[in-house]
C-alpha cells in the first residue's frame, strides 16, 4: 500500500514512515505543502496523510488543490485540537478523516486501512466472528449477538487489528472518543458484558472467548487461524 | 443614609460660607455700633451743652424729648430722658421717667475726646446744633447704663448756669442700622448661600465626573476585553495622573493576563509533537516487546501519555477559555442522546454505584459537541469518582422556558463548605478522592465551567446538605 505523508515535522514524520513501514505501507514523505500537492498530483497513492498545519501552503491548500484536480484518494488530516475549525472545514472539503495530535499510530493505520479498503472490507471476519459494519451487526458461530454501540464499536476496534494488543486508554480513545476521562473502569466492564453476550448462545468449541486478556497490557481478539 | 462625598462636599462648603459670613457680620456689627455710639456721644454731647446754656423750662412748647427723639432719628420720645439742674440745686426741669430710668450714684463718667466733637463730622441735619459747639469749659461727660435690659447713653455738660443731662436708649438709636443691617442680610445671605450651593453641586459634580468615568470603565472590563483605555479629556491634573496610573495598570494586567494565558497555550501546543513521538516510540517499542512484563510495563507508559495527552488538551482549553477564543464549532446536539450515552457509561463503570436518570425527550442545543461531551463527561466523571461504594448518582435533564436544566447529583462523604468553595478553581481536588486515578487532574469542573460560559449558559454548585453535591448545567434550548 502506497502512503503519501505531508509533515513538515520531522520526528514524526518519521515515526508515522517507520510504524507504518513495519505494517507493510510504503511511505512517502513531503516536508511541506508544495512538495506534497506536487507529489500528490503526480503519484498514484492509496491514501494521503496531511498535516494541516504546514509551513508555507498549509494542509487544507494542498487538500483543495488535490479535489480540484479530480484526485480522489482518502485523506486523513492531522490537526491540533484548537484546530478544530480546520477539521470540520477539511471535511467539509473532501478529507475522509482526521486525527488529532497526539495520536496512536496503531490508530493511524488502522484508520488507513478502512479508508483504502472501506468498499471491500464491510465484513469484518476473527474465527467465529463475524462483523457486518454496514448493518453494525455482529454474528458469533452463525448466532446474533445483541451488542449496544460501544460494545459494536469496541469489538469491531479490536477485530480490524485482530491479534494487536491494546491498552483500556488506546480502546478509551477510539471507542469513547479522546475527551472520555479514563478515569474509569467502564472498558473492563464493557468487555465483560461482550464476553457475557457471546458466552450465553454459544455451544461447544465457541465457548471460549474471541477476546483475550492480556495481563497488565491490555485486549486483543484472536486473529483467525 | 450613605455617606457620599457630594453630600459632604456640598454641605462642608454651606458650613464654611455661613461660618465666614457669619464673622464678617459679627465683626462689621461691631464696628458699626462703635461707630455709631460715637456719634450718639457726640450728638447728646450738643444737646447737652444747648441744655447747659438755657432754662430749658422756661421754654415753649414743653416737648424736648420729641424734639431730640426728631434730631437723633428714634422712634419715640419714651426713648429720650433730659434732665437740666441749676449749680447746687435741684433740678430745674427732668423727664417724668427720669428718676426710674437713670441710675445715678453708679454711672462711671467719661471725659468725651475733644476731637469726637468736631461739629464737621456731624450729620448736616446737627446745623442748629453745630451752631452751639461745646465751649472750652463746658467740658463734656459720658456714661452708659443698663435699665430693664437695655443699654442707655447718656452725655452730661456742667455749664456755667445749668448742667445739662441727655440719656438715650442705644437700642432704638440703633433701630434704623438694625433694620437696614437685616435689609441687606435678607438679600446677601440667600443669595450667598444659594451661589456657594451651586459652586459646591457644579465643583463636586466635575470632581465626580473623572471619577464616574472611571468607575463606568472598570466595571465594563472583563478578563476577554483589557484592550480598552481611558482617554483623557480636559481633566484637572490631579484626575489625569489619576487616569494615567489606572491605564498603565491595565497595560501591565493585559500584558501579564495575555502573557499567562499564551503561556500555557504555547505549552500545550508545543507538548503536542513530543507526545506524538513519545507515545509513537513506545507503541513501537511495546509491539516489538518479546516478553510479557516489558510488554505490560510499556503499555502503563502508554496509559500515562494518555493522561498526559489529556491535561495538556484541557490546558490548552482552559488557554484559549481565558483568551476568550474557544472557538465553538456550532450544530445541533442532541442532548437527549448525549446524556443518555454518557449514562450509560457511567452505569457501566460505576457498577456498585446506583446511577439514575432522568431525560426528558428531544432536548437539544446548540452547540460544538465535543465540548459539551467534554464537560458533561467531566460532571459525570466527577460524580463517579467521588461517590462512595453504594452511593447515589442522579442526572435529570429537563427544559425550563427556553432554557436546558441538567442536574448532576451524587451523594459523597462529608465535604466542608470550605472545600465547597473551591470547587472550581485550577488542579483543586477534594481531599478523599478514592484513588489516584488516570485523569483526576483537577481541571474537570473549571474547565466545564468554562465551556458552559462558552455555550451563553453557565454551571453552578447548588447549596446543598455536606453529603451531597448538586452540579447545575444551564443552556440554552433549541
Amino acid at each position: 500500500m502506497r502512503i503519501l505523508l505531508v509533515e513538515d515535522e520531522p520526528r514524526i514524520a518519521d515515526l508515522i514512515s517507520d510504524g507504518l513501514g513495519a505494517r507493510g505501507m510504503s511511505v512517502t514523505h513531503a516536508i511541506n505543502g508544495h512538495i506534497g500537492f506536487e507529489r500528490a498530483s503526480n503519484g498514484a497513492f492509496d491514501a494521503i496523510v496531511l498535516d494541516i498545519m504546514l509551513p508555507g501552503r498549509d494542509g487544507l491548500s494542498v487538500l483543495q488543490g488535490i479535489r480540484s484536480q479530480g484526485i480522489s484518494t482518502p485523506v486523513i488530516l492531522l490537526t491540533a485540537r484548537n484546530e478544530l475549525g480546520d477539521r470540520i472545514q477539511g471535511l467539509d472539503m473532501g478529507a475522509d478523516d482526521y486525527l488529532a495530535k497526539p495520536f496512536y499510530v496503531e490508530e493511524l493505520s488502522a484508520r488507513i486501512h478502512a479508508l483504502a479498503r472501506r468498499d471491500r472490507q464491510s465484513m469484518l471476519e476473527a474465527g467465529a466472528l463475524r462483523l457486518d459494519r454496514v448493518n453494525r451487526k455482529a454474528t458469533w458461530g452463525g448466532q446474533t449477538l445483541d451488542l449496544t454501540t460501544r460494545e459494536f464499536s469496541l469489538l469491531e476496534y479490536l477485530t480490524r487489528s485482530a491479534g494487536e494488543i491494546f491498552t483500556r486508554a488506546q480502546i478509551l480513545e477510539h471507542v469513547w472518543g479522546y475527551d472520555f476521562d479514563p478515569a474509569t473502569n467502564v472498558v473492563d466492564v464493557c468487555i465483560k458484558r461482550i464476553r457475557e453476550k457471546i458466552a450465553d448462545g454459544a455451544q461447544g468449541d465457541n465457548k471460549v472467548s474471541p477476546i483475550e486478556t492480556i495481563r497488565g497490557s491490555g485486549y486483543r481478539v484472536k486473529a483467525s487461524p | 443614609m450613605k455617606r457620599s462625598f457630594r453630600s459632604r462636599l456640598f454641605l462642608s462648603v454651606i458650613a464654611s460660607v455661613m461660618v465666614v459670613l457669619g464673622i464678617v457680620i459679627a465683626t462689621a456689627w461691631v464696628r458699626v455700633v462703635g461707630l455709631e455710639t460715637a456719634r450718639l456721644h457726640a450728638r447728646l454731647c450738643s444737646e447737652a451743652t444747648r441744655i447747659a446754656r438755657e432754662n430749658i423750662s422756661l421754654r415753649e412748647p414743653q416737648d424736648i424729648e420729641g424734639d431730640i427723639a426728631r434730631k437723633l432719628r428714634m422712634g419715640a420720645s419714651a426713648y429720650v430722658l433730659v434732665q437740666q439742674t441749676a449749680p447746687h440745686s435741684q433740678a430745674l426741669y427732668q423727664s417724668a421717667r427720669w428718676d426710674q430710668t437713670v441710675p445715678q450714684e453708679t454711672v462711671a463718667w467719661q471725659q468725651m475726646p475733644e476731637t469726637a466733637l468736631d461739629p464737621a463730622a456731624q450729620d448736616p441735619q446737627q446745623t442748629e446744633s453745630a451752631a452751639t459747639p461745646p465751649r472750652a469749659a463746658e467740658r463734656c461727660e459720658v456714661a452708659s447704663f443698663m435699665h430693664d435690659y437695655q443699654v442707655w447713653q447718656m452725655a452730661r455738660v456742667a455749664g456755667r448756669a445749668f448742667t445739662g443731662q441727655v440719656a438715650a436708649n442705644l437700642e432704638a438709636s440703633q433701630s434704623e442700622i438694625k433694620d437696614a443691617m437685616w435689609g441687606v442680610l435678607g438679600f446677601v445671605l440667600p443669595v450667598s448661600l444659594l451661589l456657594s450651593g451651586i459652586a459646591a453641586w457644579v465643583l463636586s459634580a466635575s470632581l465626580i465626573r473623572p471619577v464616574q468615568r472611571l468607575r463606568t470603565a472598570m466595571r465594563s472590563m472583563t478578563p476577554l476585553d483589557l484592550r480598552a483605555r481611558l482617554e483623557v479629556h480636559g481633566e484637572d491634573q490631579e484626575f489625569k495622573e489619576l487616569i494615567t496610573a489606572y491605564n498603565t495598570m491595565l497595560e501591565r494586567l493585559e500584558r501579564s493576563f495575555h502573557q499567562a494565558s499564551r503561556f500555557s497555550g504555547d505549552a500545550a501546543h508545543e507538548l503536542k509533537t513530543p507526545l506524538t513521538v513519545l507515545r509513537g516510540n513506545i507503541e513501537r517499542l511495546r509491539r516489538n516487546a518479546q516478553d510479557a512484563q516489558a510488554h505490560a510495563q510499556l503499555s502503563d507508559l502508554l496509559d500515562e501519555v494518555s493522561r498526559l495527552s489529556a491535561i495538556t488538551r484541557k490546558l490548552l482549553l482552559l488557554s484559549q477559555a481565558d483568551a476568550g477564543k474557544l472557538e465553538l464549532q456550532s450544530e445541533e446536539v442532541d442532548l437527549t442522546q448525549l446524556l443518555q450515552e454518557l449514562v450509560e457509561d457511567a452505569r457501566m463503570a460505576g457498577a456498585n454505584k446506583a446511577v439514575q436518570s432522568d431525560i426528558a425527550a428531544a432536548l437539544k442545543t446548540v452547540g460544538d459537541l465535543l465540548l459539551l461531551r467534554q464537560m458533561f463527561n467531566n460532571l459525570i466523571s466527577n460524580a463517579l469518582r467521588y461517590t462512595p461504594e453504594l452511593g447515589r448518582i442522579q442526572l435529570n435533564a429537563s427544559v425550563v422556558g427556553d432554557r436546558v436544566a441538567v442536574k448532576v447529583f451524587n451523594t459523597c462523604s462529608p465535604i466542608p463548605s470550605a472545600t465547597r468553595a473551591r470547587f472550581f478553581e485550577r488542579f483543586f481536588r477534594g481531599e478523599d478522592a478514592q484513588a489516584y486515578t488516570t485523569d483526576g487532574s483537577g481541571l474537570g469542573l473549571c474547565l466545564a465551567l468554562e465551556i458552559a460560559i462558552a455555550h451563553q449558559g453557565n454551571l453552578v454548585l447548588l447549596p446543598s446538605a455536606d453529603t451531597e453535591v448538586v452540579l447545575v448545567v444551564d443552556l440554552p434550548a433549541k
